[in-house]
């Protein structure tokens, strides 16, 4: 409804009109003063006045909001504060309802943090799309920090115990102070371009927002983001996120779980190993059953031709396979070896030796050996050799008999 | 590949066990294939076992900047 002329407004729809209009006009949006009037009832809400030489503003700071303030407020002090303006009606006053307050000093850091914020995201820097995943099995670790910091003895502890398998390579920077920003980004780079690591641990230890800002400057997002090789971020503690753990493609809340994520403990991916061998195993089996199984119908339909050359062609390439088999000296393999050399056996039953000893001869011609397979091979009083299981004899052919 | 196995990266030893165990269980390899599939992996699998058993972590420090020929020495 809009104001005009000729209508009468209640003071509550006028005040509602206001309402409307005025939280529609103000985005949240930071202001810097002075404090004033501070009380704090039991409701545990903060009420004050921010002031500066010619303006005052009703402030209220709810207890949702207000725990988590790093510092005490006190009448006088220069804040900066970020909320919503809103109209409270029962009084017909606006307030600005605020989210966050910080001492004036540090202040101007949180304007430089969201400002930086805001458009890096707009950038897209922190998508996570664009997040590079963590090489499960890292060979090399690297780790840009400084080598004198709380944070390197807590990473190195827990990659040396967890994961003895990787190498790890360290990249000195300062981190806090003035140039640290640029020299972090350089260390990034240098390590990101030698090659040397399959992920890199960006962090320091944990301290004061200033002591941590180097982590909050573009140029240090910037060679984080574009670093080829992923990157875990651990600045600070938990609570302490920086523009560098957003621009990461992983942010771990302190450095010693950026180890942990860096890093699976070596037990876990020997884990891994056996469940492939187990695997290898399984599926040879099965291979080589098929491939048994295969040779035996084959041996039983060739059974009564007994093809000598044929079934010894197939017993040596068996015979070789048996040996790579036998070679691959696996503890493991020797159960699938014996059950091999017993399936073996059975086939030498099978092979034309064993079937002489059930009453069959085979016939040779001489001089060249070759097996007979046609009378027709041999011309009238040809001698030629006969096989038998105990032993060989010559013969005679002495009747040209045709089928 | 199978004669490199000794260099390459965890990651890729990984991936070609994977594949291997992957071939060998759809068996459209030759048996000759297979067992030669099967003697890879078993090697890659010992050849990282060894890595992962053997190796002490050595740790080292990057010395070179950027744009620098990449320098390393071991840290104490």
């Amino acid at each position: 409804m809009e104001p005009s002329t000729d209508t009468t407004l209640t003071v509550s729809g006028l005040t509602a009109l206001i309402k409307e209009k005025l939280e529609g006009a103000f985005p949240p949006l930071w202001v810097s003063g002075e404090l004033s009037n501070l009380s704090r009832p039991s409701s545990g809400h903060l009420y004050f006045t921010l002031k500066d030489d010619s303006a005052e503003l009703r402030c209220a700071m709810f207890k949702g909001m207000n725990r988590f303030l790093r510092f005490q407020p006190e009448d006088g002090m220069q804040v900066i504060l970020n909320g919503k303006l809103t109209v409270y009606e029962q009084r017909g006053t606006y307030q600005l309802i605020a989210k966050r307050m910080e001492p004036a000093g540090l202040g101007t850091l949180y304007l430089a943090f969201e400002a930086l914020k805001k458009s890096l995201s707009e950038k897209g820097w922190f998508e996570p799309e664009i997040k590079k995943p963590i090489p499960h099995y890292p060979q090399s670790i690297g780790i840009v920090t400084s080598k004198t910091g709380a944070a390197i003895q807590d990473i190195l502890k827990i990659l040396s115990r967890r994961a003895p398998y990787a190498g790890i390579i360290v990249k000195h920077t300062a981190v806090q102070g003035t140039g640290s920003a640029e020299q972090i980004a350089e260390a990034v780079h240098a390590l990101d371009k030698s090659g040397f690591a399959n992920v890199i641990i960006v962090g320091r230890g944990g301290g004061s927002l200033e002591d941590l800002w180097a982590f909050n400057e573009e140029a240090v997002a910037a060679a984080v983001f574009e670093c080829e090789t992923p990157v875990i971020s651990a600045v600070g503690h938990e609570t302490d996120m920086t523009i560098c753990d957003m621009a990461a493609d992983f942010r771990a809340p302190t450095p010693s779980a950026a180890a942990e994520i860096a890093a699976r403990p070596a037990e876990e991916i020997m884990f891994e190993i056996n469940s492939y061998n187990a695997g290898l195993s399984r599926v040879m089996e099965n291979s080589l059953r098929n491939a048994w199984q295969e040779l035996d119908s084959a041996e039983n339909r060739h059974l009564h031709l007994s093809p000598n050359n044929q079934i010894n062609r197939k017993l040596q390439w068996v015979d070789s396979y048996y040996h790579q088999l036998r070679q691959m000296s696996q503890g493991w393999l020797k159960l699938h070896a014996s059950n091999l050399s017993g399936r073996l056996h059975e086939l030498h039953a099978l092979n034309p030796e064993g079937i002489l000893d059930r009453g069959y001869a085979i016939a040779t011609k001489l001089p060249d050996k070759t097996v007979l397979k046609d009378p027709e091979e041999l011309a009238q009083d040809d001698i030629f050799e006969l096989q038998l299981s105990k032993g060989k004899m010559t013969a005679r052919k002495t009747v040209k008999k045709n089928r | 590949m199978a004669k490199k196995s000794k260099n390459i990266s965890f990651e890729a030893a990984f991936h070609r066990l994977d594949e291997i165990v992957t071939a060998l269980e759809q068996g459209s390899e030759s048996l000759e294939d297979s067992l030669q599939l099967f003697e890879e992996g078993l090697k890659l699998a010992e050849s990282l076992k060894g890595k992962l058993k053997d190796a002490e972590s050595r740790i080292q420090e990057l010395v070179s900047s950027a744009d620098e020929e990449p320098k390393l020495k071991d840290l104490k």
